[in-house]
């Protein structure tokens, strides 16, 4: 499993046996991570967004030239960053919700919570991943926002299921839509190996959910002010400033703040129209 | 900085390449001369290596000569053969013994995947029309069924049998995965969104491909690249040429 500090380096070595790993083994790395949250009830905000950005993988093969190595980026490098930040707690925080749920008392199938082991994992790891990137760049991370989604998606498999696909193919429909503004090649290579994985887990999803796993041939990009539109609903407060997806910022939103803009609520289905998927 | 109304296409239009030469007339039309140069370039060095019988070509190249040269031809037309590769396989799998004996989960992923194959090498194709990219060979027999037409590639003896038919496919989708990642920095940005797009795709493919063959669906939380270089080599045992000037 590859580590989160690292930016992938480009193979020069025989890949025979790397992507092997039967399914126990992903279960096993899985369950190590969620082992802490075993019995635990659901955790208060301030202590799921500690284990959050405490959960560590091994980073034993970290890539010691980058670690501690200030990289040149660009401002608009370091912007794109902390949007894919955001989008990355959201996920983060989502899965870790879920787990908790699962755990408290179950009621996802069992090959889903199987995967959504393996979303939180991931998507916590893209967190700290991200995180760091910004700040070999000279930049700072935005702070995690609070979210609130559906309660159906944590009572209920398809529920699940639905807003999971649905935050993905966001995530995969952002990093695209980002990808040639980003200017420095090795944070494009670090984007696109995050985006590689999102694209992953939506075609699983949507397989464990029934419907066309693939409805398009190519994947759809979106702008940045149509993601943070698209996700402002589930955004119940922000530190950060404002990204209006036009560089230009307001200061911290919350969400009387959304309903004075008109953002409204969305629900499910609305979201998934938006999401064309 | 980004511009709140920016809508963007789901591929890009073929551009100028972003001018760097210290021509006179900055901002004219004509192809900077960085990229004519480079274009001209792989052509002579390619047709030499392909005199030679060095095999597969271009792949060896990218890694080099991307340092300087613009080498956005050789990428499409590696992702052109790449896409085309994948969608001889995946139709000649939806023809074969082994095909019959799946499920008919596993049969429609199949289908589906090779229909979507055979539309993102389409879409490339007319990427390669538009940037006007020559070299590479084309499909031959675009009018024949894929039980009728010779195969450009050379795939192992898989398709009689389920399981190494699905083994095959993972193994493909995969390489071709990974191929395009290793690309990434070798594309322009003008035509870096429709390549990422097809392999966002292609991802989908493979972690459905892996859960049906018994594999993690996504064994590492980031997908790794792997050079040109590496998938090209990988690729020949299929015939596959690298995708550009023979």
């Amino acid at each position: 499993m590859s580590t989160p500090h690292e930016i992938p380096e480009i193979q020069s070595e025989d890949m025979k046996g790397e992507d092997s790993a039967p399914r126990r083994e992903m279960i096993r790395n899985a369950a190590l991570l969620g082992g802490a949250l075993l019995g635990s009830t659901l955790l208060t905000k301030s202590s799921r967004a500690d284990e959050m950005m405490t959960t560590k993988m091994d980073d034993s093969k970290m890539d010691k030239k980058m670690m501690g190595k200030m990289m040149k980026g660009s401002t608009r490098d370091i912007d794109i960053l902390n949007y894919a930040l955001k989008l990355e707690y959201l996920e983060a925080d989502f899965y870790t919700r879920v787990v908790d749920a699962q755990n408290a008392r179950p009621y996802l199938k069992p090959r889903v919570a199987e995967f959504a082991q393996v979303l939180k994992r991931d998507e916590v790891v893209h967190v700290e991943a991200v995180s760091d990137m910004i700040r070999k760049l000279g930049g700072t991370p935005i702070q995690m926002p609070t979210f609130q989604f559906p309660e159906e998606a944590f009572i209920a498999n398809n529920g699940f299921l639905r807003l999971s696909a649905d935050l993905e193919l966001t995530g995969v429909t952002a990093y695209l839509g980002q990808g040639k503004r980003v200017d420095n090649d090795d944070v494009l290579q670090f984007a696109a190996s995050i985006y590689g994985v999102e694209a992953r887990h939506v075609g699983l999803i949507r397989y464990l959910w029934g419907p066309l796993f693939a409805p398009m041939p190519i994947e759809t990009p979106r702008t940045m002010a149509q993601v943070l539109t698209k996700i402002a609903p589930m955004v119940v407060s922000d530190p950060n400033p404002v990204m209006m997806g036009n560089g230009n910022t307001m200061g911290p939103k919350t969400m009387s703040d959304s309903n004075m803009m008109g953002d409204g609520m969305m629900d499910n289905k609305m979201m998934m129209n938006n999401g064309k998927m | 900085m980004p511009d709140m109304f920016e809508t963007l296409p789901t591929h890009d239009a073929a551009s100028s390449h972003d001018v760097t030469s210290t021509a006179p007339d900055n901002g004219a039309t004509l192809p900077s001369r960085r990229r004519l140069l480079g274009t001209a370039l792989i052509g002579g060095v390619a047709l030499a290596v392909g005199a030679a019988g060095m095999r597969p070509a271009n792949a060896d190249l990218i890694d080099t000569l991307d340092r300087f040269l613009d080498l956005d031809p050789i990428v499409i037309n590696f992702a052109f053969e790449l896409e085309e590769l994948q969608a001889d396989f995946f139709e000649r799998a939806t023809l074969s013994s082994g095909y019959s004996r799946m499920s008919e989960r596993e049969r429609n992923t199949f289908n589906l995947i090779a229909m979507q194959d055979r539309q993102q090498y389409n879409e490339l194709g007319k990427l390669r029309e538009r940037l006007g990219v020559k070299g590479g060979d084309t499909f031959e027999y675009p009018n024949a069924s894929a039980s009728r037409r010779p195969s450009r590639f050379n795939f192992p003896d898989v398709f009689d049998d389920r399981v190494k038919l699905l083994n095959e496919a993972v193994k493909i989708k995969e390489l071709a995965v990974k191929s395009y990642h290793g690309a990434v920095r070798h594309i322009d940005r003008s035509n870096l969104t429709l390549a990422a797009a097809i392999a966002g795709t292609d991802g989908r493919h493979l972690a459905v491909l892996r859960e049906l063959a018994g594999m993690d669906p996504v064994p590492s939380s980031f997908e790794m690249p792997v050079s040109p270089q590496i998938t090209g080599r990988k690729l020949g045992k299929y015939g596959f040429k690298g995708g550009g000037l023979r």
